[in-house]
């Protein structure tokens, strides 16, 4: 049932990304791409990490990256994208899987945030989604939460 | 009492650890205790009895008491083992 979860026009898999910069604008691409977000929105993020550093890891492995500017926000969504190979953030932590947050407020996302919790408490779940290369494979797993 | 989970922004992932907060409270069989989620930039001291942060923001907090830290913030096993060292 948590196929509303993840819209298939927001899921990458297999992406290449050599610094975290560019992960961040990677997992923006989907978002900007379907007028989710303005093409400002990835540097908006990138200044929160410089500014008060990656507090979006959540767990090893993943972060959840977002910046509150909701100027540059026109729908709420949450893109998935999975790395090749983990990038290191400023603190040293490596991430492979991102799930990017466009909010337009501090509300509307609440219930997509409450799936992806449930969807986290599937064991093992970052290892499991760093292998995943089609949308099918991602169903299987999300059919689980 | 009150706990309030706090992250860079207050938009995303202090909800989804308020959130957990709330389960493993439950899984503690903790009662009347509030949980709400706010930002570091607006929470003040007196906003609650404990606050949980990412380690890495532990040091935006330095006015604050009772200042828990986790590792990994979605992880409910160290999430468990901190509350029921804090509050059992």
């Amino acid at each position: 049932m948590k196929n509303k979860l993840f819209n298939p026009q927001l899921v990458t898999f297999e992406q290449n990304a050599s610094i975290w910069e560019d992960a961040i604008k990677k997992s923006c691409e989907k978002l900007i791409e379907n007028r989710y977000v303005t093409d400002r929105y990835a540097d908006s993020i990138i200044n929160v990490v410089n500014e008060i550093g990656p507090y979006f890891i959540l767990l090893d492995n993943f972060a959840l990256p977002h910046s509150n500017e909701f100027n540059e926000v026109s729908m709420g969504g949450l893109s998935l994208t999975i790395l090749k190979e983990p990038v290191k953030f400023p603190s040293g932590r490596k991430v492979q899987v991102l799930c990017t947050l466009a909010a337009t407020n501090r509300l509307e996302h609440l219930t997509l945030l409450q799936e992806l919790v449930n969807f986290l408490q599937v064991p093992n779940i970052v290892e499991r989604l760093t292998k995943v290369t089609s949308y099918q494979q991602l169903q299987k797993i999300l059919e689980e939460s | 009492m009150k706990i309030m989970a706090l992250c860079g922004s207050g938009l995303g992932s202090s909800f989804m650890l308020e959130l957990n907060i709330k389960a493993v409270l439950d899984d503690l069989d903790l009662t009347d205790i509030e949980v709400d989620h706010s930002s570091i930039t607006q929470a003040t001291p007196d906003m609650a009895d404990y606050f949980i942060v990412g380690n890495d923001l532990a040091n935006s907090l330095p006015n604050f008491q009772h200042v828990l830290t986790l590792n990994n913030l979605m992880d409910k096993n160290e999430l468990k083992i901190l509350l029921a060292k804090e509050l059992k």
